[in-house]
C-alpha cells in the first residue's frame, strides 16, 4: 500500500518476499468462516487481513510471495500471472499455466493464488506460490467448522486442490523462484536495477526491483503496522455475519441458537427451543434471556464472550449452555 | 454591505435551485440537488470493474472528504475504494445495494446509486468535471 501511495505511478515495481506461517484472508473476508481459529491457535499461525480482494491463503516459509505495481492502464488480471507461468516454464522447466480464475497452476493443481487492488492511477496484483510448503498445515487451517452453519455477507474463498513446486521440481527454491520471476520481469519490461526506496518519498524510476537489503524499503510505517495488526481491522473489519448452532440437546432441553455479529461484536443471541416445543421451565427462560442480554456487545471470541458470560454459571443449567455456545465462538 | 448580503443571497438560492450532475477524476457521479449529493459510480466504472460481488458504503452520519475512502467495492478479487466527490455528512446509504451488489453493475447511473451527503463545502463542486470533459477522459483512458 505504501509503495502504491509513494512511488512513481508510471513506474513497474516487483517485490518478492515470504514471512512466517500466517493465514491471510481477503478484505472482505470472514475469519471465523475461513479459518480454524482454533487450529492457528494451536500452530501459532497467524491471521491477518490484506488490503486486496479475494480468498484465504497460507503463509510460511516454503511459499514465496510476488507484488507487481504497475500503471492502471496497463492493468490486466492476468498479465503478471502469465508473467510468472512464464517464468516457470523458460526458468525452472515447471509446465504452469494461467486459469480462469487468474490464479497460476500445474497440471490441474494450484500453486498461486492471486488477489488485487485497483486504484485510479495504479494497481497492484500479489499472488503466493507454493514452492515447499506444509501442505497438512495449509489444510489444516483453512477448513472452519464453522463454516456451513455462517451466513455472511462478504466473499467466500473458492477452494481448489493445490500442490507445491517442490511436487513438479527437485531443484526449484525461494532463490530460484525469485530469479525467475526477476529475469522474466526483466524480460517484459527492460532493465532492471535494485533500488532503495527512501522513506521521505522520491519516486522510484520505471522498471525497479527493489533491493532486499535495502532497510528503507522493508521499513515498515509504524502507524500502518498498528493499523493492520489491530483486532478491529483483522476481525472487527469482517463483513456482517450470522452464525447459526444447532444441535443443542441437553438432558433438560433441545435448543438453537441464532448470533448476529456485527463489526466483529454481538450484536444479538438469542438461544430458543424449537417453534412446536413447549415453553422452557422458568429457570431455563432465565438462562436464555441471560445470554440474549449479558452477551451483545461482546468481542467475537471465546474469551471476551466467556468474561461477560461469567454470572450466569451459578445455575448449571445455564453453564451448561454458556459453555455450548463458547465452543462455538472459536 | 447591504449590496454584498443581497448578492450572497442570490447565489445561495440559485445553488439552492441547480439541479446538476457531476463526476469525480475516480469515476463516480454526483447528482446534486438542494445541497444534497447523490453518489455513485458510473457505468464506465462498473464496466471497468466487472462483476461486483461486495459493496461497502458510509453509513448516515459520517463525516466525508474527498481526500479518504469511505467504502469499497470488490470484484473479481479486486478491491477498489469509494470516495466522496464532495465534503459533507451522510444522510442516507442505499440498502438495495447491501442487499444486492449487481444492481451496480446493472443500474450503477439510477438504482445502483450508493449514498447521499448533505454537501458542506459548494465549492467543491466547481473542481468537479462536467459531462463533457468526463467523457474526455474516458476516451482518452480508453486510447
Amino acid at each position: 500500500d505504501r509503495l502504491l501511495r509513494r512511488s512513481d505511478p508510471r513506474a513497474h515495481i516487483l517485490l518478492l518476499w515470504r514471512n512466517r506461517p500466517c493465514v491471510v484472508i481477503g478484505r472482505n473476508q470472514n475469519p471465523w468462516k475461513e479459518c480454524d481459529l482454533a487450529a492457528l491457535r494451536a500452530r501459532d499461525v497467524w491471521l491477518a487481513r490484506r488490503t486486496s480482494g479475494g480468498g484465504a491463503v497460507y503463509h510460511d516459509l516454503g511459499n514465496t510471495n510476488y507484488t507487481v505495481l504497475m500503471p492502471r492502464a496497463e492493468f490486466s488480471r492476468d498479465r503478471c500471472a502469465q508473467m510468472v507461468a512464464r517464468a516457470l516454464q523458460n526458468h525452472a522447466d515447471v509446465p504452469a499455466h494461467v486459469t480462469a480464475r487468474h490464479d497460476v497452476a500445474v497440471g490441474g493443481r494450484k500453486v498461486s493464488g492471486s488477489a488485487f487492488k485497483l486504484t485510479t492511477a495504479r494497481a497492484f496484483h500479489h499472488g503466493t506460490m507454493l514452492i515447499d510448503a506444509d501442505l497438512a498445515r495449509l489444510h489444516g487451517c483453512l477448513r472452519s467448522p464453522h463454516a456451513a452453519a455462517i451466513e455472511a455477507r462478504g466473499v467466500d474463498s473458492v477452494p481448489s486442490p493445490v500442490a507445491n513446486l517442490r511436487d513438479f521440481s527437485w531443484s526449484i527454491d525461494h532463490a530460484a523462484f525469485c530469479d525467475a520471476v526477476c529475469r522474466e520481469f526483466a524480460a517484459a519490461h527492460g532493465p532492471v536495477s535494485p533500488v532503495h526506496v527512501d522513506p521521505a518519498a522520491e519516486p522510484v524510476g520505471p522498471a525497479a526491483k527493489l533491493d532486499p537489503d535495502g532497510a528503507d524499503a522493508l521499513a515498515v510505517d509504524a502507524e500502518a503496522r498498528a493499523r493492520l495488526a489491530a483486532w478491529d481491522w483483522r476481525y472487527g473489519q469482517t463483513p456482517d455475519f450470522v452464525h447459526r448452532l444447532d444441535g443443542g440437546y441437553f438432558s433438560w432441553a433441545t435448543l438453537s441458537a441464532t448470533i448476529a455479529v456485527h463489526r466483529g461484536h454481538v450484536a444479538s443471541a438469542v438461544v430458543a427451543p424449537p417453534p412446536d416445543a413447549s415453553a422452557p421451565p422458568p429457570h431455563v427462560r432465565a438462562a436464555l434471556d441471560g445470554i440474549a442480554h449479558l452477551l451483545p456487545g461482546a468481542r467475537y471470541d471465546r474469551a471476551d464472550a466467556a468474561a461477560r458470560l461469567a454470572p450466569l454459571r451459578a445455575d448449571r443449567h445455564a453453564a451448561e449452555l454458556c459453555d455450548w455456545i463458547l465452543a462455538a465462538l472459536d | 454591505m447591504f449590496a454584498l448580503l443581497a448578492r450572497t443571497a442570490v447565489r445561495s438560492s440559485a445553488l439552492a435551485r441547480r439541479h446538476l450532475t457531476k463526476f469525480s477524476k475516480d469515476h463516480e457521479w454526483v447528482k446534486i440537488d438542494q445541497g444534497v449529493g447523490t453518489v455513485g459510480i458510473t457505468n464506465y466504472a462498473q464496466s471497468a470493474l466487472g462483476d461486483i460481488v461486495y459493496v461497502e458504503i458510509p453509513k448516515a452520519g459520517e463525516e466525508v472528504t474527498p481526500e479518504e475512502p469511505v467504502g469499497v467495492v470488490e470484484s473479481v478479487k479486486s478491491t477498489s475504494d469509494i470516495f466522496s466527490p464532495l465534503s459533507g455528512t451522510i444522510v442516507e446509504a442505499n440498502p438495495a445495494v447491501l442487499e444486492n451488489s449487481k444492481i451496480l453493475n446493472k443500474l450503477p447511473e439510477t438504482d445502483g446509486w450508493l449514498f447521499k451527503v448533505k454537501i458542506s463545502n459548494p465549492a467543491e463542486i466547481e473542481e468537479l468535471l462536467d459531462l463533457a470533459a468526463y467523457k474526455k477522459l474516458t476516451e482518452d483512458e480508453d486510447h
